[in-house]
């Protein structure tokens, strides 16, 4: 038999964290393992290439904070 | 990889690992439960049960949004896909699920349009670009999904995107926990919270959990380092006598959460009087429905639906899983009637589910006496 993977379309079952490449209104362009994809970035504001942000069905949650 | 590699550290687990080895008191048992599919995952990828000593106990919670769907729901969605010239977008997990006429995978099989999508925004995308077709998304999760589907409703109101509409089955982290809480036959002594709900609810939504009930809770991100380490501070607690709400995930998780996301929410959905949860039964104001300035995008408003409740299958032990009663593989079907390919219960359908964890991850075969069923 085949497993399938483990990683859930609804609630990832580990922090899926994206780097933002770029940013245009309320989208942004991430870097998930290197793989670009778009993101909606209504709900956190200010958010700056560079910046690493939780990810959740293509919408931005929370931007990471280091160092904790 | 940044915010992985260093949460998957192995000096730093099994120093964890000799903490929580220290704390632990012998004969003196601590029932832990992780509220989250995906930290019951982590805790079976990972074997971080063998790490632990036999006084820590791990149990898993109701924390999967695809579990919790009654079947009542999986058939009304179905009723949706089959309706002419609409196209039923949902999550990959949710087409699998069984409802009492089947699944929407079989609905598939016989000529309904579903589609898998990874977020609602794409369910939107596929609204504007097929015209003449009405584009429903079957919309489930807790908190940490809602939000996109908030953000979704308030782009199509703004592009005025009429051939969309959302069914909402959003649900709430708070009700089942006080049912779990609140019940006299669950023995839990402390929690591992939810990490991503809480990035958008916040670490101090909380503290009903230790102020009304007497049990502490730490907020945990996924990794393995993740969970060792909330399991240290729970166990700390106990040793230093107290009894808090703390926060392990501070990288992601504030103390009020995403007021964003939040007030998101809030504007385009509302609770709903009462809703029915899988394996927990009915339980008031524990769902959320699109409020009335939303009824144009409102898949219930807009279809007629069945709206029947239909029981689940009577060997089907889920909910006795889902509230933990019972680990996975001491279900009667677990492995043998029930498996990832022939589910007959939501646990071990969706990826995130309790069984399908370990099942996939052998942690029944790792507990002697208990039968493997593969």
């Amino acid at each position: 038999m085949t497993l399938r993977p483990v990683v859930c379309t609804t609630c990832g079952d580990r922090a899926v964290t994206a780097t933002v490449v770029t940013v245009e209104g309320a989208q942004a362009v991430v870097s998930v393992d290197g793989r670009l994809t778009p993101v909606a970035i209504d709900l956190v504001p200010g958010v700056a290439p560079g910046d690493v942000v939780l990810c959740h069905a293509s919408v931005a949650l929370v931007r990471l904070e280091d160092g904790t | 990889m940044r915010y992985v590699d260093e949460y998957r550290d192995r000096d730093l687990a099994r120093a964890l690992a000799d903490e929580i080895a220290a704390l632990a008191h012998p004969g003196r048992r601590i029932r832990i439960m992780e509220v989250c599919g995906g930290h019951t995952h982590t805790i079976y990828r990972h074997g971080l049960e063998d790490l632990l000593p036999p006084e820590v106990e791990l149990v898993h919670g109701p924390g999967c949004p695809v579990c919790v769907i009654p079947m009542g729901r999986v058939d009304d969605a179905i009723a949706l896909a089959e309706t002419d010239g609409l196209v039923l977008a949902t999550f990959g997990d949710m087409v699998r699920v069984p409802g009492g006429r089947g699944s929407l995978l079989q609905a598939k099989a016989r000529g309904a349009d579903v589609r898998i999508v990874y977020s609602p925004l794409d369910a939107l995308a596929l609204a504007r670009k097929l015209p003449d077709r009405h584009v429903a998304f079957f919309a489930i999760g807790f908190e940490t999904t809602a939000p996109a589907t908030a953000v979704t409703l308030l782009r199509a109101r703004a592009e005025g995107v009429a051939n969309f509409s959302v069914f909402c089955n959003h649900v709430l982290i708070e009700p089942p926990l006080r049912a779990i809480l609140g019940s006299a036959d669950v023995q839990v002594d402390a929690f591992i919270g939810p990490g991503h709900v809480s990035t958008v609810i916040g670490s101090d939504h909380y503290r009903f959990v230790a102020e009304e009930f007497g049990r502490p809770l730490v907020v945990s991100a996924f990794e393995p380092v993740d969970m060792l380490q909330s399991i240290a501070m729970l166990l700390r607690q106990r040793a230093e006598g107290r009894c808090e709400i703390e926060n392990q995930y501070t990288r992601a998780v504030r103390p009020l959460g995403n007021e964003r996301a939040l007030a998101a929410i809030a504007e385009t959905m509302c609770a709903r009087d009462t809703f029915e949860w899988r394996g927990l039964g009915s339980m008031p104001r524990s769902g959320l429905k699109l409020r009335e300035a939303f009824a144009a995008w409102d898949a219930e408003r807009l279809f007629s639906l069945p709206g029947e409740r239909i029981d689940d299958p009577k060997v089907c032990q889920c909910g006795e899983v889902l509230t933990g009663r019972l680990r996975p593989e001491q279900c009667r079907v677990f492995g043998t009637a029930c498996t990832p390919e022939t589910p007959l219960g939501t646990c071990m359908v969706s990826s995130e589910g309790a069984c399908a964890a370990v099942f996939a991850h052998g942690g029944h075969r790792r507990r002697p006496g208990v039968p493997t069923g593969v």
